[in-house]
């Protein structure tokens, strides 16, 4: 009886595998496009987790109360918006003509999902904030955030290469347009 | 190979309260998971203290109950045991969370969650360390039971407390969660006094507990006994040794009296 269960579910394996395989290569067959669709589901979007956060606190608090019970963390924030003498249509995003190592500030609070180098860009940050866009930061460098950090309105991020910062606005995938945003 | 054997046996023992896995989903969806995976490395750090110091002194290990507040090291022991011992026990979990604490706080910013759950743990609510600690400071003091109680019903009145405090303050969904949790686990605990009481007794009546210093009580009144002492009763100007009484107290067929 033993034995017997333990070859049924064996079986019962190999059947279960073989059915999903050929269901994806009949759903494969009958919709082609779905391949595409599945790799820019997977690869392209991603959970806007800001977002999720921003809800979560406005309704429920903090989810880690116990970073922030009986002693506050401290962040430095400063009070001025971005400040630029020109700017410039460069690649997908803006070239911003700043003072000499201008320390840049957040635009809006969200989280750090990138830091690297990005093709064309140089040293990038990038922060997916609440409204779900996410907005890059390049030609920085001396970060003074972490990946997967949250960071506040206004919180330091850098200091710039040079005298030029570029910014990239995206949400989906897709570019936006720059001027709303500063 | 015995080593081993400890080890792995622990590692079965180690047990996830459901009410931290709904924490683990939501600070995965908000996407919390790096503080959250500092918060249980300091949570695990804290239990090495206790489970550590509990195998040097040779005592059973129930489970260990991982909580989104802390951790349970819940040991399978006698009541009887020397104070000084417990007191070890417990201080060597908050020990050990401050020695990880100053060994990694240079290359990772954990300050704020570690200051935080060191206060949190050493508030008197009945199953964290603070209450332990309090519970025995009462012992040396008071007798057994009313020690018992006292820290209780403390635990209650501090726990009401923090909760008025999270609803005048700053609402906050799991730390309200985690008080009422804390507030349940503590009538749990007031329901077991009295059982927690006869294993006390029962304890002194099966072995010796290796205790020299002796107390006088006048009249049968078992809530006067200390923990820290072995008893004569005096009834009716004759002293009758601890055993006999309460023996006689578990003769349930009354065969005696």
């Amino acid at each position: 009886m033993r034995k017997n269960n333990f070859w049924f579910k064996q079986i019962s394996k190999i059947c279960i595998s073989i059915i999903i395989m050929l269901s994806t290569l009949i759903l494969l067959k009958a919709k082609p496009d779905i391949k595409q669709q599945f790799y820019q589901k997977v690869y392209e979007n991603n959970i806007s987790f800001a977002t999720i956060n921003s809800i979560y606190e406005k309704y429920a608090g903090s989810p880690l109360p116990f970073s922030d019970l009986f002693e506050k963390q401290t962040t430095t924030v400063f009070n001025e918006a971005l400040q630029y003498e020109e700017q410039h249509k460069y690649l997908d995003g803006v070239k911003l003509v700043v003072t000499e190592n201008y320390l840049v500030p957040s635009l809006d609070s969200g989280l750090v999902v990138f830091i690297g180098e990005k093709e064309n860009y140089g040293n990038t940050i990038i922060i997916q904030q609440s409204n779900g866009i996410d907005v890059w930061y390049s030609n920085i460098d001396n970060l003074a955030v972490n990946m997967y950090d949250y960071i506040e309105q206004g919180q330091l991020l850098g200091e710039v290469i040079s005298n030029e910062l570029y910014l990239v606005f995206k949400k989906d995938g897709e570019i936006l347009d720059h001027k709303k945003y500063i | 190979m015995g080593k081993y054997l400890i080890i792995r046996n622990i590692f079965r023992l180690v047990k996830f309260h459901p009410f931290f896995y709904f924490v683990i989903i939501i600070s995965l969806l908000t996407g919390r998971i790096k503080s959250f995976l500092v918060f249980i490395s300091i949570i695990l750090f804290h239990e090495l203290g206790h489970i550590l110091f509990g195998i040097l002194f040779k005592w059973k290990i129930e489970k260990i109950m991982i909580m989104p507040f802390g951790g349970l090291t819940i040991f399978k022991e006698r009541i009887n045991l020397p104070i000084i011992e417990e007191v070890i026990v417990c201080i060597a979990g908050p020990i050990f969370q401050i020695i990880y604490y100053v060994l990694i706080c240079k290359y990772v910013d954990i300050r704020s969650i570690h200051y935080n759950l060191l206060i949190f743990n050493l508030l008197p609510i009945v199953p964290l360390d603070g209450s332990k600690l309090l519970n025995l400071f009462l012992n040396k003091i008071f007798p057994f039971k009313l020690g018992l109680y006292l820290t209780n019903y403390f635990s209650i009145i501090i726990s009401f407390i923090f909760l008025i405090i999270i609803f005048y303050t700053e609402w906050n969904l799991i730390l309200f969660l985690t008080m009422v949790l804390l507030v349940f686990k503590t009538l749990c605990e007031i329901k077991n006094i009295n059982y927690l009481f006869n294993k006390f007794l029962l304890e002194r009546y099966i072995e010796d507990i290796g205790i020299k210093k002796f107390k006088y009580i006048h009249g049968i009144n078992f809530g006067k006994m200390y923990r820290d002492y072995k008893h004569i009763f005096i009834i009716n100007k004759k002293p009758y040794t601890e055993r006999e009484i309460i023996r006689k107290r578990f003769d349930l067929e009354r065969k005696i009296w």
